[in-house]
This record gives C-alpha cells, structure tokens and sequence, in this order.
C-alpha cells in the first residue's frame, strides 16, 4: 500500500537519479527522461543512433545510479542464444561424478545492455523475448526467473545496414520505447569534450536501488487515470490500425499496420510515471501525447507511400495525434447491441468533432 | 466538491443560459421565418402574421431555451471540471470528479492537488464565446425571419387598405342630382324632352329643347329669379352636373312685326337677319343654340332692356366678346371635377377659340 512518504521518496528519488546521470552524459535530457521512465514503469527501451553519441555509456551511467547487476553483451553474427541465456555444461563434482550444470548467460543481470542488437541473427534475437517479456529464460525445458528489477536496453545503429538483421515486429513490441539518441548540439559537445578529457569514466554515483525502484514502480502505479484520458489512450492506438473499424485517415493513407494492445499498456504505465515525476497524481492528455513517441514510433509499420515520400513515424504519430483531437477527445461510447461489439469499445461518429472549436468552447487541443 | 466549484457553477450557468438564448433565438426566429412564409402565401392579415409570427416564436424560443439550458449546457460537476481542465490543468478536475468515491492515499492526494491549483483561479477564465458557425446561424435567422415577416406584413397592409379579404370594398356613395326644367310661365311655351332627370354628379342631362307656344318666342333660361343663365343654348344640356337645378324657359309674347319663324329661336339661318329673334328679350344671342336665330340668324334689331342684341351673325363677326366663353370655361375647370373630364372640357374649349 502506497503512502504519502512513498511518493515524497518518489519525489527525492527522481531528483536524485538525474542529478547522477547527468554527472556523465551531457544533453539528450529528453532520452535520459525516457529512459529512466521507462526503467521505473518496467520498461525495455531500444536506443537507435549513430555511434559515439553516448548510448552504451547512458545505459552504463544508470546501472551504477541504480547500483544494479549490469551485464553487457555486444551482438555480433556469429553470438549464439546460448550466448545470451546461458547453458547446461558438464561439470565434474568433489566425488569425479560429471553433470549437466547450468551456467547462466548475461541475460542474467538485472540491466542487460544488448549493443547493435541489430547485428545478431534473428535467432539470437529471439533469444531474448522471453528475457524481455516474461522475465524468464528457459534453458532445455527449465525456465528460470530473472531478478527483479529487469530491463534490456538495447542499442541499435540506424545508418550501417550491411551485415544488420533488421528486428522483428515481436521483437520490437517487447521494447516499451525506442528513443532516438541525436547528436549533440556545439554546447554539449564542448562540454562533452571538456569532461572526457578529465576521465572516460563514468563518475555518476548510486542513487537509488533495485528495492528502491521497484517501490517507486509501485508508487507510480497507484497514480490515477480518468476514464477519458483511458478512452484517449483507447483511441490513438485505434487510429493507428489502417484496416480498423476507427482507423484515422492517415493511417489509411500511410501505415500498413498498427500498434499492438502492448502500446496502450506502456503508455499508460509509463504516462503514470511521468505525472509522478511533475507532481501530479494523475495522468494528462498531453502526458499521453508526449510519450506517443517514443512508445508508438516502433510498433507502426509504414507504408510504401510513407517511405517514399520521407514521412517518419514521428510526423504520422503527430498527425494521428492531430487527427483525433488533440488532448481533448469526446469520451468513448459503449454500443449496447451484441455481446461481441460490447466487448469493444466504440468511438463516436464525429471523430473528428472534438479537434474543432466546440459550439460554445474553447479550441480543443 | 460543490463548494469548490461554486463560483464557476455560477459562471458556467451564466454561460449556459447566454447559449441557450443564443440558440433558442436563432431556433424561434428560423420558425418565425417558416410562420411569415407561410401567412404570406395565404394572405393573411397583419394581425394575423404578426400574432402567429409572435406567438409561436415565443413558443419556440420558451420550449427551446429551457430544453437547451436544462438538457445540454446547465452545468453538472462533470462539466465543469472538463471546463476546467480545458483551461490547462491537466485533467485534474475530471480525474478528481472520476475518482471522487476512491478513498485511496493517491486519491486523496489528487484531490489536495487540485484544490490547491485551483485556488485563486478566476472564474472569468470561463469565457463566454461563440463560435462562427452560430454567429452565421443567428444572423441568417434574424435576416431570414425579418424578410419574412417584412414583407408579410407589408402585403397584408397593402391588401386590407385595397380588399380585406371575405370583406367587400366600400362603394362610394354615387350622389345624384335633380334637374328640373320648367316653363317660367304656363302657356307661354313647352320644354320637349325629360323634364325631370336624375343626374350622377359631374355628368350630363338629356337635351331639352324650349318650344314657344303659338304667339310667343323663345326668350331665354333663366333662374326662378329670372336672372338669365349663362348658357343659353337650345335644345340645352346641363353640363357637370353639381347640384340640383331647376331651369326655367322664358317664352314671351311675340310682336306683332315679328316672323313666326323666328319666334322659338329655332329658325334656320339663313332667315332674315333684320328680323332676329329675341332682340326685344335683351338678352344677348346664343352662339351655341345657333342652328337658329341664335345662329346665323339675326339677332339684330332685337333690343332688350339692357343688352343690345342688333349684331348679324355672318360667319365673319368675331362675337367673342359677346360670349364670355372663358369666364365659362374658368368656370367650370375650376370646379372639382375629374381629371379626364377636365381634359375633354379644356379640349372642347381649345377647340372654340378663334
């Protein structure tokens, strides 16, 4: 049960670790904030840029803030998902009796760095889904549990296609966000220049735990979401199916497929912790708007049209976003006809009603 | 949460009612509009537009503003919390709304956060405002229902001054008038024609003609008073009959010099000038009875008490100043008449002029 001391430790928490992370990486605050969102909402994120621009020392910087197990496995061809989970290997006791002994793989750390994981082959991948989803590896018919807390943050390199096994649809959805890691503007990088010179070491220091965070994860949980913000949620990820019964036109005209029930998840359980995080004990629209981003960008498949006409995910998700009505939707009306429809919920003819100016009221949106 | 949100309940139910009336007029005027049209295509009266037009407005806009203000804008607390929230506070209000049963430490939490945002807000950040598509809708109606009901009432007013309907114009009272014609003296003479006639006023009578009896003549018409009337002709007509008129023939014994012929003032005119007709009446010869003596026939000789009526009628005398004929005629267009009949009058005496 969460108490009004859970959410001020919460809130010294939050600082903290902020203040710790930005001891080693300059800039990419927005990456940072999601990151750490991500991570205390229970998260995997994938970081997509181009090398050097401080993706692998991010993911390093926050296992030290969070003083948690760091495990780091650099994906290559030729990695092996033994490689990953670990094996049975033969051992030889006290007595010189041999047997099977598991010996764990990386994946068993509590923050697991899988770098250019775009580099394995999709087998090696798909070694990692169960890590990621269920939180738990199964070695020849044993599963074993992961330690909580348990992320994967991933990093993937957007430009060297050569050699690159792109990740699948099911590899993909498991990753709560992809953040895109941009290079620094002239400030960041004189600073960056500046503090390597003193030390290539990461100097961020504890500042929370695995306990901690796991309390700040429940904390963050009880905060409260109105049904319209819910219904809200229910809408954008609708939209984003061309072929559905509440898709928006611009799904139509340039994704080929939609979110899967994953992203309305991560977005409300991440939109939780960023109301926490500004001090606020309930969700927003525009919480939900800000974190459509880097929670839907990797789960919409784009279109020929799209692709060549240079339109990225992001601009979609901003005219999806656009398209349904801003931060300010019409709530949702449950139809009272079969069973089957009850079962899902219905969007309202005018769906486009509420992005216009109310008959009375203020520009919504 | 009543407390709370008093001052914006407040607002917002004065919001409420501002759209109701914006709309409920907009809605009673189109129907004025309908109501105009209508009475207009049957013809109806003023009054009978103009009550419609008010009643069934009022009607409308009654029925329409308390189904709008009581149905869709007087504000519930769900309502005024999304107002709220509109004003950028980050779904507070409706989550503290939603949530108002959670008795939970982050609801409770909530509930503090947003008492304490709210505090200090004004409720004049809740706008009265209204959007273009209802300005468009309200001046349509205001145009269209006064349109209507303008040119309803004007064609109903235009059509109770000419023809009310099921109502007959008034006719106006035609006035006739007596013409009496009599002998002035019984025995001296007759009058051939209708002697008693009713004449519509401004028309004409039927020509009489004075016939002296053996041993006189035609002298004149004159009044009761004998006063000579100023036309003089026979047979005569009344012309733009305006009163009731008793004319009287004047038939005075003949002289025993005089021609018989000449003795009703009827003679052809090419009798004897020297013994015209009338000369001892004194009474001046009659240019438009001139078929006889008073023609070309001779008044000349004849002397009356006071006029000298000696000159010969050849066709050559200029006897203008004999006949005052425009005295006449000022006379006559002078009196009320018609405008058509003056024209034929000013035609008719145009045409005399020398």
């Amino acid at each position: 049960m969460v108490n009004e001391q859970d959410v001020k430790i919460f809130s010294e928490m939050i600082g903290n670790i902020f203040a710790q992370v930005r001891r080693d990486i300059v800039g990419q605050a927005e990456v940072i904030e999601q990151t750490i969102i991500a991570m205390i909402a229970g998260g995997n994120v994938l970081l997509e840029g181009v090398p050097g621009v401080g993706k692998t020392r991010l993911v390093r910087s926050l296992a030290r803030v969070f003083d948690l197990p760091f495990s780091r496995i650099q994906f290559t061809p030729d990695l092996m998902p033994a490689d990953v989970t670990g094996t049975n290997i033969i051992v030889q006791d006290e007595k010189g009796n041999s047997g099977f002994q598991f010996q764990p793989g990386p994946i068993f750390a509590n923050i697991v760095l899988a770098d250019e994981i775009n580099r394995a082959t999709p087998k090696t991948q798909s070694a990692l889904l169960e890590a990621m989803q269920e939180h738990k590896v199964t070695v020849i018919g044993v599963s074993r549990s992961l330690k909580e807390p348990f992320f994967v943050l991933a990093t993937q390199n957007p430009i060297e296609q050569d050699g690159t096994y792109p990740l699948p649809e099911a590899q993909l959805d498991r990753f709560m966000f992809k953040l895109l890691v941009q290079n620094p503007e002239p400030e960041e990088l004189k600073n960056i220049i500046t503090m390597t010179q003193k030390t290539m070491n990461e100097v961020a220091e504890k500042a929370c735990s695995g306990e901690k965070l796991l309390k700040m994860r429940e904390t963050a949980n009880e905060i409260l979401v109105a049904d319209a913000v819910l219904d809200y949620v229910i809408r954008l990820c609708s939209a984003t199916h061309p072929d559905g019964k509440y898709a928006s036109e611009t799904a139509k005209k340039y994704l080929r497929f939609g979110v899967s029930p994953r992203a309305a998840q991560a977005l409300v359980s991440s939109a939780k912790v960023l109301a926490l995080m500004n001090g606020r004990f309930n969700v927003s629209y525009g919480d939900i708007n800000k974190l459509a981003y880097p929670a839907l960008r990797h789960r919409i498949k784009l279109n020929f049209e799209a692709i060549s006409s240079r339109i990225s995910p992001d601009e979609i998700i901003t005219m999806i976003i656009n398209e349904i009505g801003g931060k300010k939707p019409e709530r949702l009306e449950k139809p009272e006809k079969s069973e089957d429809e009850q079962s899902s919920l219905s969007l309202p003819a005018e769906r486009n009603e509420s992005k216009k100016r109310g008959m009375f009221g203020r520009k919504r949106g | 949460m009543d407390k709370m949100f008093e001052k914006y309940r407040k607002r917002l139910t004065l919001i409420g009612i501002f759209k109701s009336i914006v709309l409920a007029l907009a809605l009673a005027l189109v129907f004025v509009g309908i109501v105009s049209s209508i009475t207009w295509i049957v013809k109806a009266s003023v009054v009978v537009t103009v009550a419609l037009a008010a009643g069934i407005g009022g009607v409308i806009f009654l029925v329409a503003f308390f189904l709008l203000f009581f149905k869709h804008f007087k504000p519930t607390d769900e309502m005024i919390a999304k107002q709220l929230d509109a004003l950028g506070f980050d779904e507070r209000y409706i989550t503290m709304f939603e949530c108002k049963e959670n008795n939970s430490v982050m609801a409770k939490l909530q509930r503090e956060d947003a008492k304490k945002t709210l505090s200090g807000i004004p409720a004049k950040l809740l706008k009265f405002s209204v959007t273009l598509p209802i300005v468009i809708l309200l001046v349509f109606s205001v145009m269209f229902a006064t349109g209507t009901t303008t040119a309803s009432i004007m064609l109903s007013s235009s059509n109770s001054t000419s023809e009310k309907p099921g109502e007959k114009p008034p006719i106006e009272e035609t006035e006739f008038f007596t013409v009496t014609y009599k002998v002035f003296e019984e025995g001296t003479g007759r009058i051939d024609g209708e002697l008693t006639q009713k004449v519509e006023k401004g028309h004409y009578t039927k020509e009489v003609t004075a016939v002296a009896a053996e041993g006189f003549k035609f002298v004149a018409w004159t009044d009761k008073d004998k006063n000579f009337l100023s036309n003089q002709n026979n047979p005569r007509a009344e012309v733009n009959v305006r009163e009731d008129m008793t004319i009287f023939a004047l038939f005075e014994e003949k002289k025993p010099d005089e021609d018989d012929d000449e003795q009703d003032g009827s003679g052809s005119g090419d009798k004897d000038p020297e013994l015209g007709g009338g000369g001892e009446s004194g009474q001046e010869p009659d240019d438009g009875g001139g078929q006889g003596g008073s023609g070309e026939g001779s008044p000349q000789g004849g002397e009356s008490e006071g006029r000298q009526n000696n000159k010969v009628i050849d066709g050559n005398q200029d006897y203008k100043e004999n006949f005052d004929r425009e005295g006449l005629e000022k006379e006559l267009l002078d009196k009320d008449l018609p405008d058509d009949l003056k024209d034929i009058l000013g035609d008719y005496y145009g045409a005399l002029k020398p």
